[in-house]
């Protein structure tokens, strides 16, 4: 018998996930562990809402100590803004005797910061230090000289003691890998490692549905599996919408047990008018269409069935957001979008 | 309140009586003692503004729940002055700004376990760019790292795509949406229920009429309770009336409306599929409103999707059953907000007054189901009556530059409507308005040549019928017309319109050319 638990409806998240909400990606939180064992700086690329931070979240609960700073959650990104932050964030983390024999009265935040961390690695702590919405620092006009200068120290307790890491998380990792090079030392090579993260693999997002549904007392079966991969490629989002569609319409039916493959189609068409569907799709292709041109004319030819080249510009962006799939497919829901929804004047520039 | 104060205020954002949102509300409350973000769209009047209030009373009654109503940007249009003034609000003082994540720190400290947000006119902060991207990304920020105890709601109209297109919100990223509707009829009628407990309820065509003209939106059915209140004897007429007094009084209203939703200057998206659906109505093809929006104008890109959901938010359309559905099941909403804009520019009263009319009935066509009520039988439906259409036409001709005399639409045993026109000082048009076969619809040549008093340059007879005997203009010439010297004018430009006659009578020893208008109004449905 299926265990339901008190939660209307499990698929529908919206916000980032963690514990037992948190489904898969197990490769890509062995490869950013490895990177932290080994005192390098890792970063989480891509999409909106495609689980970065969830991500990095699950990489939290083992030995090291995790301090965050969401920058989005500074209205002014200054380095002052920066350094009083992340030192608010490490004094909450850090324990009083991991903050003993610090100078009474630093200077600034800064080097209150960097004398905090440094008590703490000298004492043997290994620490995490996670940048979430890392863009922003990049936003106005490039790095701050005050800013480099705290990368710079924060590189130094990284090289000296081997037990600092920093995650990055963003949108692109391109000024990051800027910024690592310049604190790389002369023929060294830059320690960044940036990991562009893309849907979930088909087991995993066909586990994370079955899963759910479970909880709720849906049987996710074979074909409803099959359409939710069509229509979502996996984004973990989209793909959870999906699952809340079937759920929608399966308490609309208010079958027992509730199979939801006798209902699949209809929830694929239900999937359609979910406003979380629709704004995410719209949101992919304005982000493409502002910045990365070349990929949004791939996917309208894409969309409108025209041939292309695997070499055409565009390609590399699409598969880094992993939109297009190895056999360059793409998601059934960003084709539809784009062909019958999208402002046309885009299309037609496309 | 004294026993018989007037309980409405259409102006108010905290009217003494108000029609709750029971199932918005109990969402938004739900997602928000979360910790989630959401946004309510909606056009002018729609009620936003009361509803937050509804929702920021409900909030309240939590222990250890701080809601904050911030409805307006302040003076000083920084994202730090808005933070400044939520610090002081929750009771948070410090020597330098906060950033928002210190003040729910410090406000945790206080004893408030969680604190709501309610934004109102968020089309404010998104007029203000970067202050709209920052403030509010900020908040997100905060939001999702201080997982259920911040809560964030905002209500604006189509700036809440200018923040989340034009200047990528990641707060309106990850919201819910919700839509305002207009009042149903239910919602109207409990919104009446003083009427009743004076003792003189409103009768079913006054609120027929009230919804007629005022398409639901709220604020403008209070207006029309308000109006109503202090009248003697409330009648379909009187609705027309106050509504007259309020495109002459509140101009500015009517003019926000427009603007917020179909003339801002940053997208004519919302004017194109609104068109494209009063030309459809009931069924409008999506080829034919993707084609409409194909070479949108403006700095904002409105898919078709966004344009009729802050057409419906607005009131403007009304959609059955899915967006996704070809055709789509969507109909303009019949108010004074859907009038025709064009107003004709014939050379002579007669020709303007019938290229009016003909004008108003082809968006009448358009409107189609909201001018049938339930009929006697289950399942059936039949037209309002004549003196609802008669209120309508009032409107909208005032809406085209008429000026419709007040006396007359108030006069037992008079024409339905008098009216002049600026361009032709001195002239008058009298209409009269039939439902066949309903009352004395076979005598109305009489009764518009019998109207002709001096001045009067121009008559025209309407006539309405949802089902049409076959070969109506015969039957209507032969039953109406007959002995009169009659002959067909030109061809109709409104299709619906079945027949268009010229018809001569005499009155005072002179010729009286009355044109006819035969409309048939079909369901709809």
């Amino acid at each position: 018998m299926a265990v339901i638990f008190n939660d209307p409806d499990p698929f529908e998240r919206r916000d980032p996930v963690q514990g037992r909400h948190f489904f898969g990606r197990r490769r890509e939180l062995e490869r950013l562990q490895a990177g932290l064992h080994q005192g390098r700086w890792g970063g989480v690329f891509g999409l909106r809402k495609v689980g970065k931070t969830s991500l990095v979240r699950a990489l939290s609960g083992g030995e090291s100590r995790f301090i965050w700073l969401d920058i989005q959650t500074l209205l002014r990104p200054t380095p002052e803004a920066v350094c009083r932050a992340l030192l608010r964030a490490a004094s909450r983390t850090l324990s009083t005797d991991e903050s003993a024999g610090l100078p009474s009265s630093p200077p600034d935040d800064h080097q209150a910061l960097v004398a905090l961390l440094a008590a703490a690695l000298n004492g043997g702590a290994r620490l995490v230090l996670v940048l979430d919405e890392v863009d922003l620092l990049f936003r106005a006009s490039g790095l701050e000289p005050r800013l480099l200068a705290l990368f710079r120290d924060l590189d130094g307790l990284a090289r000296g003691s081997g037990r600092l890491s920093l995650v990055t998380i963003g949108r692109d990792p391109a000024d990051f890998m800027a910024l690592s090079r310049r604190l790389a030392p002369a023929g060294t090579r830059s320690r960044f490692s940036p990991l562009w993260l893309g849907p979930l693999t088909k087991s995993d997002a066909d586990a994370m549905l079955a899963e759910l549904g479970q909880r709720s007392g849906l049987n996710v079966g074979p074909r409803s599996l099959a359409l939710a991969w069509e229509w979502s490629g996996g984004l973990p989002l989209l793909h959870r919408q999906f699952g809340s569609a079937l759920l929608e319409v399966s308490r609309e039916h208010n079958a027992a047990p509730r199979r939801s493959d006798s209902y699949a189609e209809e929830a694929a068409s239900r999937y359609l008018e979910r406003d979380t569907v629709l704004e995410t799709a719209r949101e992919i292709w304005r982000l493409l269409d502002s910045r990365y041109p070349e990929a949004a004319t791939l996917l309208a030819d894409l969309a409108a069935g025209r041939a292309v080249s695997p070499d055409a510009s565009g390609t590399r962006s699409l598969r880094r957001f992993g939109l297009l799939s190895p056999g360059f497919a793409l998601p059934r829901l960003l084709s539809w979008y784009v062909a019958e929804v999208a402002p046309p004047r885009v299309r037609a520039g496309a | 309140m004294p026993e018989d104060q007037n309980p409405y205020r259409w102006d108010t954002h905290q009217p003494a009586l108000e029609v709750p949102a029971t199932a918005l509300i109990e969402a938004a409350v739900a997602l928000l003692t979360r910790g989630g973000g959401g946004y309510l769209l909606g056009g002018r009047g729609m009620g936003k503004s009361v509803l937050l209030h509804q929702l920021h009373q409900e909030l309240s009654r939590r222990e250890g729940t701080r809601v904050l109503l911030i409805e307006t940007l302040p003076m000083e249009r920084t994202p730090e002055a808005v933070l400044a003034s939520i610090a002081r609000q929750v009771g948070v003082s410090a020597d330098a700004p906060l950033e928002m994540r210190e003040i729910l720190d410090a406000a945790q400290v206080a004893g408030v376990q969680q604190l709501v947000l309610l934004f109102d006119e968020l089309d404010q902060y998104a007029a203000e760019g970067e202050l709209g991207r920052v403030l509010f990304n900020n908040l997100e920020g905060c939001r999702k790292s201080r997982s259920g105890r911040l809560g964030i709601f905002v209500a604006g109209g189509l700036g809440t795509l200018v923040l989340r297109d034009l200047l990528g919100s990641d707060f309106l990223s990850r919201a819910r949406k919700f839509l305002m509707a207009p009042f149903t009829a239910g919602e109207l009628r409990a919104l009446a229920a003083p009427y009743s407990q004076r003792g003189a309820a409103l009768s079913d065509e006054v609120l027929e009429a009230v919804m007629l003209a005022s398409g639901g939106n709220p604020a403008l059915v209070t207006f029309a309770l308000q109006a109503l209140w202090e009248h003697p004897s409330p009648s379909p007429r009187a609705v027309a009336e106050a509504f007259l007094d309020f495109q002459e009084h509140h101009g500015e209203f009517l003019r926000s409306f427009q603007r917020a939703v179909l003339r801002s200057g940053l997208s004519d998206t919302p004017q194109r599929a609104l068109e494209v659906v009063r030309a459809h109505p009931g069924r409008v093809p999506m080829h034919v409103l993707q084609a409409a929006v194909a070479d949108q104008q403006g700095a904002l890109l409105v898919d078709q999707k966004d344009a009729l959901n802050l057409l419906a938010a607005a009131g403007l359309i009304r959609i059955k059953g899915s967006l996704q559905s070809d055709p789509l099941c969507a109909w303009p909403v019949a108010s004074i907000l859907n009038l025709p804009g064009e107003a004709s520019q014939g050379e002579t009263l007669r020709a303007r007054l019938v290229g009016d009319l003909q004008s108003i009935l082809g968006r009448i066509h358009a409107l189609a189901p909201d001018f049938f009520r339930p009929g006697r039988q289950r399942g059936e439906k039949q037209l309002v009556p004549e003196a609802s259409f008669s209120a309508f036409l009032v409107l909208g001709l005032e809406g085209l530059g008429w000026q419709v005399e007040r006396e007359a639409i108030h006069g037992a045993g008079r024409t339905d409507l008098k009216a002049r026109h600026p361009v032709f000082p001195g002239a008058v048009a009298v209409v009269e308005v039939k439902i066949w076969p309903r009352n004395d619809y076979a005598a109305i040549h009489e009764q518009v040549v019998g109207y002709w008093s001096a001045g009067v340059e121009a008559g025209a007879a309407v006539v309405i019928a949802d089902k049409p005997p076959k070969g109506w203009p015969g039957v209507y010439e032969q039953v109406c017309l007959q002995g009169r010297a009659v002959s067909w004018t030109r061809q109709p430009v409104v299709s619906s319109l079945t027949g268009h006659f010229e018809a001569i009578g005499q009155a005072g020893g002179a010729e009286r050319r009355v044109d006819h208008l035969l409309f048939h109004l079909p369901r709809g449905d």
